[in-house]
């Protein structure tokens, strides 16, 4: 991407600041303030991913700026455009074959990890090398859970939605291909409080929403003997990349958002605190003088 | 799609504003500006969306010292907002003024005396004491507030100079009172002082952006804004100079002496010419040009009369602001407690945003309400105030506590619950055999 456009610029920087729960509103009404930039906007910007039903396999699939054409968007399952048939492109015959079999692979993957949910997988053929040595191809693994609070026991619940998609490019040299993959994953999480002080009348409600979304990029060389080969290469190249990610947003979500807080704002108060701080300095002080 | 009109765009680009992260609004108005690339037609509709900002938020707004006052700070909040008044006026109940804010320029101005009635006052003052000390004690960079709905006892005429005696600070204020003045009423003055001056992208650059805007009241971050603010644009400076000449013509030499003293850096006996320049940025450069028939007038209050509110409310406000550039994180604490004693009731809302954005945009945002009965006598040698306070300390702590929970819930729970760390087999997927495989296709049929 060439992105020296100061425009562009700000409007993907006003999109890193903005709450990532209002990302669909916001990139619409910025797409109405800038229709020249509705293109970059979409194409740069990560929403939640769309939940599509193709009727005729009677299965559910999944939409985003890859799949689209207009306001349809191509099923992995039948390779028609829907809900509205556009002759949008769609791969080659060959690289159909293989989008079919990651779409059977990352089916399972889905299923044991996520025991639920939706994935699609997406290829499209990029041009070759002139020298005609060199075949590529380009692909999104999209990955979508939603946890809805049970009904009935709706108030006290946490609920959330996990988006992943995984962007890769895939060029065969010879015997091995390299990948170069960017995942975001996009994960909004929520639940209920209701604490009061103790011993204190009265009513409390209120809610937690962790929302965001964070990008990682990774490059790697696999060998590659037969076409089939890139099932494993980019399954393994994605588990590990959505493996890290994992622990990157437990990390970011769980660790660093609440030391934010703590930092905010002391539990025990910042005199007991520094009360505490001497205590512990006199003591280390004395165990040292004990040597 | 019909394009929108300028004026649409402007009004729909300024609401954005309103979602911007804590500390970050400065950088949310300038990707607009960039956006919208039309300063002139985009400021005024920045101003509302602004103001709107900056109330909720509980800007903390800086008031250098100034004879017998010393330098400190106050909240602005929808619960600050003078009564009665018809320009809008906020108090700062620590200086026992009341003053203008120009949040294009983040400066305040014209200040006047503020004063509640004895039994309010007595009652909000030690609220506010109580409150203090909470917010001391659990806020590493903290601010409070209390406000109360009362109206304020009309000022003695000769009253009012005696606040503001200095008659280089008197004229400085009113220099940018009329700035203020003209950007809170219909907006073609600024737009009209913007297309006339030049480069206008420049001038507004530095009153939006060089203003730290929201920055600007905030030591919290260890390191930054403070030290920007400090700096003193000579320009600028001069500006007021002349705008101060321009207004009070011959009539005040004395004055004129005092202010050059100022650029030649006699700062201190000039706090407020210095808050003009500092606070502001660049505040005289829109207030310049039509600025001297709306400071002739401005002084002349009309007679009123004495309004009372049978059962004021009081307003408790806090908010604790940290902003670590460095590390890619800010946050902010806002609470707001309303003491209603005819309702019996002390209602509350606690407010935590949090914004994480290393590679990445993550944000928490919480907002929770409670309430408690409000105490009616004291109890033992507790005030009723200090009791209210001392709730209000205990909920928020309950609550602060509940928020780790929270946090077990969501990372235990839910965040398992979306997706697992390894599958059941607790070994990662078989890739080579997994294309054999049509288990996800039977898993799914035998789940429906």
């Amino acid at each position: 991407m060439a992105d020296s456009d100061p425009t562009l610029d700000s409007l993907l920087d006003l999109m890193r600041r903005l709450p990532p729960t209002r990302v669909e509103d916001n990139v619409n009404l910025l797409c109405d303030l800038c229709p020249e930039y509705a293109d970059d906007l979409l194409g740069n910007v990560d929403q939640p991913l769309k939940i599509l039903r193709d009727e005729d396999k009677g299965r559910e699939f999944l939409g985003c700026d890859y799949n689209r054409d207009g306001d349809s968007f191509r099923s992995p399952w039948s390779n028609t455009y829907l809900p509205v048939a556009v002759p949008g492109p769609t791969p080659s015959p060959k690289l159909r074959q293989l989008e079919t079999s990651l779409n059977a692979a990352f089916d399972t993957y889905r299923e044991m990890y996520f025991e639920g949910g939706i994935s699609s997988v997406y290829l499209w053929d990029l041009e070759d090398e002139p020298s005609g040595k060199e075949t590529s191809f380009a692909g999104v693994v999209l990955m979508k859970k939603t946890l809805a609070s049970p009904s009935g026991a709706s108030d006290s619940s946490p609920t959330g939605t996990w988006d992943s998609l995984h962007v890769f490019e895939s060029h065969e040299r010879g015997r091995s291909a390299k990948y170069k993959l960017t995942s975001t994953v996009m994960l909004v999480l929520e639940t209920p409080t209701a604490s009061h002080g103790d011993k204190v009348e009265g009513e409390a409600k209120g809610k937690v929403t962790l929302s965001g979304s964070m990008t990682r990029q990774a490059e790697v060389d696999y060998p590659l003997t037969t076409s089939a080969g890139h099932i494993p290469n980019i399954g393994r190249l994605v588990e590990d990349m959505e493996i890290k990610m994992r622990n990157l947003l437990s990390s970011v979500y769980f660790g660093k958002t609440k030391d934010v807080i703590n930092e905010l704002r002391s539990q025990s108060g910042l005199e007991a605190k520094s009360r505490e701080d001497m205590l512990r300095a006199e003591l280390a002080g004395r165990l040292g003088g004990r040597k | 799609m019909a394009d929108l009109s300028i004026e649409d765009k402007c009004k729909l680009a300024a609401k954005l504003l309103e979602q911007a992260p804590p500390g970050e609004v400065n950088d949310v108005i300038n990707d607009i500006r960039a956006i919208i690339n039309d300063d002139a037609t985009l400021m005024q509709h920045i101003l509302p969306s602004l103001r709107a900002y900056n109330l909720s938020q509980l800007l903390v707004v800086e008031h250098p010292a100034t004879d017998g006052i010393k330098e400190h700070t106050s909240l602005l909040s929808f619960a600050g907002i003078v009564p009665g008044e018809e320009q809008e006026r906020f108090v700062d109940h620590e200086g026992k003024r009341s003053f203008v804010y120009d949040h294009i320029n983040a400066a305040a101005s014209d200040y006047q005396a503020y004063e509640l009635p004895e039994e309010e006052e007595a009652f909000r003052a030690e609220l506010a004491k109580s409150l203090a000390a909470y917010t001391k004690s659990h806020f590493p960079q903290g601010f409070s507030t209390v406000s109360s709905s009362q109206f304020p006892l009309l000022p003695p005429e000769p009253s009012v100079p005696e606040v503001v005696p200095e008659t280089t600070v008197d004229s400085a204020s009113k220099t940018d009172d009329a700035g203020a003045a003209e950007v809170a009423e219909p907006p073609e003055p600024t737009t009209a002082e913007e297309a006339t001056s030049g480069p206008v992208t420049d001038v507004v650059e530095e009153q939006v952006g060089g203003g730290e805007v929201e920055p600007l009241p905030t030591p919290a971050t260890e390191e930054v804004p403070e030290k920007q603010e400090e700096v003193v644009e000579p320009g600028g400076l001069e500006k007021v100079d002349s705008a101060v000449v321009l207004a009070r013509e011959a009539e005040e030499k004395e004055e004129q002496a005092a202010a050059k003293e100022t650029e030649e850096g006699g700062v201190e006996e000039e706090p407020r010419v210095e808050e003009v320049v500092t606070a502001g940025g660049e505040p005289t450069s829109t207030a310049e040009s039509e600025t001297q028939v709306v400071s002739e007038t401005a002084p002349a209050k009309p007679p009123r009369k004495q309004e009372r509110v049978e059962n004021p409310v009081y307003t408790l406000e806090v908010v604790g602001n940290r902003y670590n550039i460095s590390n890619f994180w800010t946050g902010r604490w806002r609470t707001r407690w309303i003491v209603d004693q005819a309702k019996g009731q002390v209602e509350g809302t606690i407010y935590v945003d949090v914004h994480y954005y290393e590679q990445g945009n993550v944000q928490l945002a919480t907002e929770h309400a409670a309430s408690f009965p409000c105490p009616t006598q004291s109890n033992g040698n507790q005030s009723v105030a200090s009791q209210i306070v001392t709730t209000i300390a205990k909920i928020e702590t309950a609550y602060h506590l509940e928020l780790n929970d929270a946090y077990e819930e969501l990372g235990e729970k839910a965040f398992r619950a979306l997706r697992r760390a390894l599958p059941v087999t607790r070994q990662k997927m078989d890739w080579e055999k997994v294309s054999g495989y049509t288990l996800g296709a039977d898993l799914t049929k035998a789940r429906s």
